[in-house]
């Protein structure tokens, strides 16, 4: 964010704690797509997503009073579509999710290892890797890397300390260079 | 702190410092190529912008005298406007869903927060309530003409809405009546604890005994009160510190000076944890307790055990024998 968006989203926070709807709309719009964006890659379902999303919007301005003008609400929004997400997985497990209700499926976690071969570019390949990573530290990884956040913001988001998403973010390089080196990729031996 | 594709931020590049020099310049390369992972942002049109708008908004800003249809298990019918509502209906369907669940019977509905998690709600006239893990409410489906009727079991924040019906929560043994305002009721009734508590963020509440409507105080803001067991008259209104009392609602742990039964019934329902504590060992031991953001049932578990001189042992997934 350049110091005129944060600004912006700082006037925003500031006139939605006092109830004013068209910062609310204002918020809406400004995060919408990107909130989307992310609770999609958790959720593999764009449906789902939408759901999360609304669904954080609502609990902003149901929480609007207690928003810290201080803190930011972008790492609040991601804070509480990601928790959702958390949720909604541990439910599909619970309940057995029902596949035919959510169009869009962007392909299953579950289509195991034929996906690496040593033709694919580099990119792809670490997303396939990203994707087998101990699920804090890819969070951590893919906050900080895909979503751009600070380790400040990444840390309220995943409730911990800054330190701890620095350890989850090097763990994860860690653990990266260790499948690349394996693989022999040009580059990493 | 800014964080740039390109940029290496301070914390990280301490740690590649400090890692093999063959491997240095491996990671720098690597902490750009991760900087390239292609966003999986998926292109939101305008249309579908507004529409998710419209759906948020009608379930925030509908005037609140207005009807909601009912809920209908199946969308197949829905057209047009009706298939508005439904998104309304269902979007505050999945808030309850996603957390706890949430029973269509006939003209009650129960909003229930199990261990482990918190439920957001909000009624048809726009009021609101968080509920603490392990809490439930219960109401029925439209409120009457003349009162907004809720029971809690347990705990949980209610924002609620100026409304010329007064709003009404009951509990094991109190009710708590209000025009429009904000405030916390905590009403646990187990071995640990038999009580009903209040502590009021915004403007005023009359507080009193079920079964004695005349022996009410008045509560205004900042102001707590406990009404115990089956007494007849709740403790004069005092003043608490609000924040404290609602830190739960950020996922924070309070308690001052409280029967170390009550923390640990506490613990196990906010992480869904199980606590084995032998009642000898814990008899008669109180403690203080404030966590802004505990990270888990036990790294909480083991502060309180070495400050009290217990021995924890962790004997299973979120397990716990105190002795």
């Amino acid at each position: 964010m350049d110091s005129d968006t944060a600004n912006m989203v700082a006037h925003w926070s500031k006139a939605l704690k006092a109830s004013d709807r068209e910062a609310f709309k204002n918020i809406f719009n400004h995060f919408y797509a990107m909130l989307l964006a992310y609770a999609s890659r958790i959720l593999e379902s764009r449906e789902a997503a939408k759901d999360v999303v609304q669904e954080a919007f609502i609990t902003l301005w149901n929480h609007r009073d207690t928003v810290d003008p201080d803190r930011s609400i972008k790492s609040l929004l991601y804070r509480i579509v990601y928790t959702r997400c958390l949720n909604q997985i541990r439910d599909r497990r619970l309940v057995g999710f029902d596949e035919e209700n959510y169009e869009n499926l962007m392909g299953s976690e579950n289509s195991e290892p034929d996906i690496m071969n040593e033709n694919m570019g580099i990119q792809e390949l670490l997303e396939k890797i990203v994707s087998r990573l101990p699920e804090r530290q890819r969070e951590a990884l893919l906050l900080s890397r895909q979503e751009g956040l600070t380790h400040d913001e990444i840390a309220d988001i995943m409730e911990c300390k800054p330190a701890t998403v620095n350890n989850h973010i090097t763990g994860a390089m860690k653990n990266l260079r260790v499948y690349l080196k394996d693989m022999n990729i040009e580059g990493y031996q | 702190m800014k964080n740039e594709k390109y940029f290496i931020p301070a914390d990280i590049e301490r740690w590649i410092s400090e890692q093999d020099p063959e491997d240095q310049e491996i990671y720098r390369k690597l902490w750009l190529e991760t900087g390239e992972l292609p966003a999986s942002a998926p292109d939101v049109s305008e249309d579908e912008l507004n529409e998710a708008y419209a759906a948020v908004s009608s379930i925030l800003f509908e005037d609140s005298n207005q009807n909601k249809p009912e809920y209908r298990g199946t969308n197949s019918e829905l057209t047009g406007r009706s298939q508005l509502y439904y998104w309304a209906a269902a979007a505050v369907l999945t808030i309850a869903a996603s957390l706890g669940y949430m029973l269509y019977i006939t003209g009650s509905i129960d909003v229930n927060a199990a261990y482990g998690e918190q439920v957001s709600y909000v009624f048809t006239d726009g009021s609101s309530v968080d509920l603490n893990s392990g809490s439930s409410i219960s109401f029925r489906r439209s409120f009457s003409s003349s009162v907004r009727h809720v029971t809690l079991n347990g705990e949980a924040f209610f924002e609620i809405g100026e409304d010329s019906r007064p709003f009404i929560v009951e509990t094991h043994n109190a009710m708590v009546k209000v025009m429009g305002t904000s405030f916390n009721v905590r009403s646990r009734q187990d071995q640990a604890e038999d009580e009903t508590s209040v502590v009021i963020s915004d403007g005023e509440v009359e507080f009193y005994p079920r079964a004695r409507p005349d022996n009410s105080v008045l509560l205004k803001p900042g102001q707590l009160s406990r009404l115990k067991e089956l007494s007849e008259r709740p403790t004069e209104p005092e003043e608490a510190t609000v924040e404290r009392f609602l830190a739960w609602r950020q996922g924070g742990l309070f308690f001052n000076d409280q029967p170390l039964e009550l923390i640990f019934s506490e613990i196990e329902r906010r992480f869904d944890a199980r606590i084995e504590a032998n009642p000898e060992a814990i008899q008669n031991q109180r403690f203080s307790v404030l966590y802004s953001r505990p990270e888990s049932a036990e790294r909480v578990l083991r502060d309180i055990c070495e400050e009290n001189m217990l021995t924890m042992n962790v004997i299973g997934e979120n397990q716990f024998e105190i002795y």
